[in-house]
This record gives structure tokens, sequence and C-alpha cells, in this order.
């Protein structure tokens, strides 16, 4: 799996900027539980410091393809490549390998840290494992990404329940970044969050994508959020991509009926709510 | 008497004073759950009024107290709580009411859904059940209860009613269940619905549906409702008028239509530029810094005033008055430089 392989016929996600090439390419994912299909032929291919979306509702797939790229979940088929190199096997050092790479977050933070650590110690524990140096150093370390997130010292040393949900979120994001992964895969990682922390976290991941050019997959059912965090987008439906493009255009003039059902469905003032029972009945006719 | 006709006339901004049994009436509303010392203070000052039909929205992020509002419309108190003012659902005062009246109340009077419909509903109950249950309460004969059931349900969109009483919670999706609970709430013909974010644990596109089958069903039956929700965008689009909430206080009333283009609170303002939109020109989000507080832990004066770009040093004196400006009543000493 190269570079500049078209992903599907109508392939706009990918093919500009073709200097580079791309930091994560996944093609034909399909993953099947039992004799449900939940992840459907999804192609795509993300560029070194470019933001992907994958926007989705319920049961479309978005989340278990995030696992696939995680190493959560095994793929029945297809590939994911990952900086050049098919991602194979999950043996602990296939793993490990894999995770130096590729860091996660979820919507919940609470459930991903140990309740019992304080944060700079859940901070320290991938560095311990990814990146050798001393304790010192690694001190030094975790009170620079305390600092990058927007935590004190003084939230550092807090057990995850003493702090609020956004201030998790960012030790989350601390957290993946200190390894300095080359992706991060967000699974709406802002969902859960107040309007305005929610903002905080949006300009603060944007901000550190071009402080660092790390890239994201950013899983969403919010197209407003999406559009604000990513270049280009695809939208999942029941396991399978109905479109693909650049977000502006997806949301700008958007192809396919489900796409439109979408937006329509977006709360605002002077809402048609007819509009959303016609585009719907366009979509069953399909 | 006195309190209540000085809350009439500062009401005039949201579509006049009304008549005179609006389905909802809480007036200077302050509650407070411990005593002396270690009182805590949840809610200080709310006033909000559903006219009969009105839809009305309660806009806040967590902590604002708007569940809290909305529950005592119900008699539903935190445990050992004390309320001051007034709350009046169709002539009957809540807060004196005795246990009978309340249960009277809630039986005939007043609906509440909330954000899952699973955790409102009993899981080993048919729906049938669910839906008779009221009726029967309320002395309907059986039979009649059962036809209405079968009624109800075909009115918020199930496909089959016959088949789907006879059916367990568990056998439906949310947006489905949530039809389900919807008709329930309205078959009694309440003069007053509470939704408490009814529509957040849904998929976007049912969302839409949900909140156009509960428009209609208001309309049919003429019920105020009391929408609660974080979502500005989804309030300003199904609500006549809106409540905005901070740390326990309303600080802004305005119309819907206008709440988006002349923001009179720089609450409402932050909150609007704090939200991405699909609408429009891609604009930046500015976040507003800090987070959201409770009545218990806000600052003097202004309780938004340590998060205010706007702040000065008389916002710590004295919490602002509701005063009209523009198409708003609001709570800031300077909404002139929020939206001139």
């Amino acid at each position: 799996m190269t570079a500049g392989v078209p992903t599907t016929a109508d392939d706009a996600v990918t093919t500009d900027g073709a200097v580079d090439t791309p930091v994560l390419s996944v093609t034909s994912l399909v993953k099947t539980f039992g004799r449900f299909t939940a992840v459907d032929d999804v192609s795509f291919e993300l560029m070194p410091g470019a933001s992907l979306g994958i926007v989705g509702e319920s049961g479309s797939g978005k989340t278990t393809t995030a696992r696939i790229l995680a190493g959560l979940e095994q793929p029945t088929s297809g590939t994911v490549t990952l900086d050049g190199e098919v991602v194979e096997g999950h043996s602990r050092r296939a793993r490990l390998r894999h995770a130096r790479r590729i860091q996660m977050i979820f919507q919940d933070p609470y459930g991903s840290f140990d309740p019992r650590q304080t944060i700079a110690q859940s901070i320290a524990e991938p560095l311990r494992l990814h990146a050798p140096g001393s304790r010192k150093e690694h001190r030094a370390r975790v009170g620079e990404l305390l600092d990058q997130v927007g935590l004190s010292g003084r939230a550092g040393e807090s057990l995850p329940r003493d702090l609020s949900g956004g201030q998790r979120q960012r030790a989350a994001i601390a957290r993946a970044l200190g390894i300095a992964p080359r992706v991060l895969v967000l699974d709406e990682a802002v969902a859960a969050l107040d309007v305005s922390i929610q903002a905080q976290i949006l300009t603060l991941l944007d901000e550190l994508r071009r402080e660092t050019g790390i890239s994201y997959v950013f899983v969403s059912h919010d197209l407003a959020v999406v559009r604000y965090i990513t270049d280009t987008a695809i939208v999942m439906r029941h396991g399978r991509v109905v479109e693909r493009g650049e977000t502006e255009r997806i949301l700008r003039s958007p192809q396919h009926p489900y796409t439109r059902l979408l937006l329509d469905s977006i709360p605002s003032p002077g809402w048609d709510l007819d509009r959303v029972a016609q585009d719907r009945r366009a979509l069953d006719l399909r | 008497m006195l309190a209540k006709k000085t809350l009439a006339r500062r009401e005039a901004p949201g579509g006049g004073a009304g008549d005179r049994r609006d389905a909802l009436r809480i007036s200077e509303l302050s509650l407070a759950v411990g005593t002396g010392e270690r009182a805590i203070p949840l809610l200080a000052g709310v006033t909000v009024r559903v006219g009969r039909g009105e839809t009305v929205g309660l806009v806040g992020e967590s902590g604002s107290g708007k569940s809290l509002t909305a529950r005592t419309a119900l008699g539903m108190l935190p445990r050992g709580a004390r309320a001051t003012g007034g709350v009046t659902v169709s002539d009957v005062d809540v807060l004196a009411a005795g246990r009978r009246e309340l249960r009277e109340l809630r039986r005939t009077r007043v609906s509440m859904i909330f954000q899952d419909p699973r955790a409102s509903i009993n899981p080993v109950r048919r729906i049938g059940d669910y839906l008779t249950e009221g009726l029967r309460a309320r002395g309907v004969p059986a039979r009649a209860a059962a036809e209405r059931a079968l009624d109800l349900l075909d009115q918020v969109g199930i496909r089959d009613p016959g088949g789907a009483v006879r059916r367990f919670p568990h056998e439906f999706s949310g947006g489905m269940l949530q039809r389900v609970v919807i008709a329930g709430a309205l078959s009694t013909e309440p003069e007053l619905l509470l939704a408490d974010e009814p529509t957040t644990a849904l998929d976007v596109t049912t969302q839409a549906e949900v909140v156009g089958l509960l428009k209609e069903m208001q309309r049919a039956h003429g019920t105020g409702m009391l929408f609660v929700t974080h979502d500005l965008d989804l309030a300003a689009a199904v609500c006549d008028r809106v409540y905005v909430m901070y740390a326990g206080r309303i600080v802004e009333e305005a119309a819907s239509a206008s709440l988006f283009g002349a923001p009179a609170h720089p609450y409402t303002r932050a909150l609007l530029e704090a939200s991405p939109s699909v609408h429009g020109d891609k604009v930046e989000i500015r976040a507003i810094r800090g987070r959201p507080r409770a009545l218990a832990e806000s600052p003097s004066g202004c309780s938004f005033r340590d998060r205010c770009p706007l702040a000065g040093d008389e916002c710590a004196e004295t919490v602002p008055d509701h005063r009209p400006h523009g198409t708003s009543l609001v709570a800031c000493l300077r909404p002139e430089q929020v939206t001139p």
C-alpha cells in the first residue's frame, strides 16, 4: 500500500498534496460480528498534519472503524497502513509499536483513568512504557505536557475524580501526546462537554495540530464540530462510506441524500421539519 | 399577592402579562439545602412563566439549575431543600401543596419527559400497561383506556399499535421509546409538559423527528411546554421564548427569534460565539475562559463576572436586576456593550 493509490472512484479526500505520503491509509476495511457487518469496505487516507472527520449516527460503524485504527479491534479483512507499514499481528510487541504511533481519546475520559493514580502518574505511564529515560526526565516531560494542554501543576497532583470533565479531557490529551504519536484518533471527544468547555478543547486541539503537525481522525455525530476541526471528511451509514470530500464542500453541497438529511436535521432558527421529512422520503426511495 | 403584581409588570417583554391562568408561573424562586452557615444555595430569584399552549426554553450549561427549576413545577425538590417564592401550576400552589394534592397534580395536570426514556419506563411491564396506567388512575374504564392507548400510539407514529402495546420497552429503539413516553405524557391531557433534554440521547435525525412530533402533539393538545436543554440552537428552533440560566439564576429572557441576532447578556453572546455552526461562512469559535459554576461557588454580585470580558468593579457590588434591553429582559449592568 503506497501513497496515491486512489481509494475509491470519487476520491477527493487524499489526492491533493501528493508530495507527501499518507501517514495513515486504510484499504477495504471490513469488520463483521457474527452475521452483522459493522464496517463494510471502508477506505481512506490521512496526510501528515491533516485532520479527517468520520461522521455518522449510532450504528454507522464509525466507532468500530476508530477502534480498528487504534488497534483495539482486529479487522475481518482489509489493511491499515501506518507510516508506510502495514499493521499486522497483535503480539505485545506489535501492539506497543502500534500504540507509539497512534493514540486514542474517548468521549468519557473518566473511564480511561485509573481512579487511584494522580493525573501526573497517569500521564507518566505511557512515557515509562515507550520512552526510555530517568524518572526526573519523565517528571519534566509531564510538566511540559500539563502546560501544553493548559493544566496547572496542582491539577497534575489531583485524582481524576477531583477534576472537571474538561480538565480530564485535557489530561487525556496530554497523556496521548506524551509519546509524540503521528495520529490521534478522537472518538466523540467533545460530545459530553458543556458548550463553553467544548470550545476550549476544540481550540486547544487546533493549536496542538498546528504546533506539532500531528494528524487527527475525528469521529463525531456533530457536523458543526467536524466542520471546525477537520479538513476532509467521510460520512458513514450502515457501515459504508456514503460521501467523502472536503468538509466544507460536503456541508455546502451535499451529494448523498443521507448527508442532506443529516444537515437539515440540525436545529437552527427557522428550522424546517417538513424538509427533514422530505429528505427522509428521498433517502427511503433509494 | 403583591409580589405577583410586580412580577406581571416585569414580564412585559415576554409577550404581555398573559392570561390569568398560565400553565406555569415560577416567581422569585430561591432554593437552598442545609441551614445557617452551611446552607448551600441552589437557585436564586428565578422567575419563569409558561403561557397555555406556549413553548418556553430553559437553556444553560451543567450546574445552571435548569433541571432543578423544571422539577419544582412537580413539587420535586432536593431532599431537605427549602424554597421561597412561588410556584403555581394552573392555580395550584405547588410549594404549599400536600402529598395528595401533589399526586393529583402529577396525575392530571403536569407530565414530564426525561433524557433517557429507558430510565423512566418500567422494563418488565408491557408498553400497553405503561400507557393505560395514567388513564386508569384517572378513573377511565379499562377498555376505554386500552382503546385510547392504541389511538395515542398511532398519533405518535408507531406502526402497528396493536402489536406495540404487547411489546416490552427493550424491543423498541431509543427514538421509538421516546415516542411512547411522549404518548404517555400526553395521555392525560396535561396543561403543562416538562421536557428535560428530551432528545439529547437521540441521533440527530431522530431528534428532528421527535421534536417535530412533540411540537405537533403540543399544538394539538394545547399544552404549555417547558423545554429544558443545553442546546441554544435547538431551543431557538423549538421555542417561542427562551430563558438563559447561569449559576442558579436567570440571566436573560428573550423571544427566540431575537436571541440569536441580538443577545443582551454577555453570557448568551459568549455561548453563541463558542458554538461552532454548520450554517453560513466558517467563523472562528471563541472559548469562554474558566468553567460553568454552580450558584454556591459563584462570585459575589454578577455570577458571570469572573468569566465575563466586560466585567468591571461595579459588577461585584450587587446582583444586577432584570431590565429591558432591546427585546430582551437582561440581568446585566451594561447590555449596550453586548449588542448596541
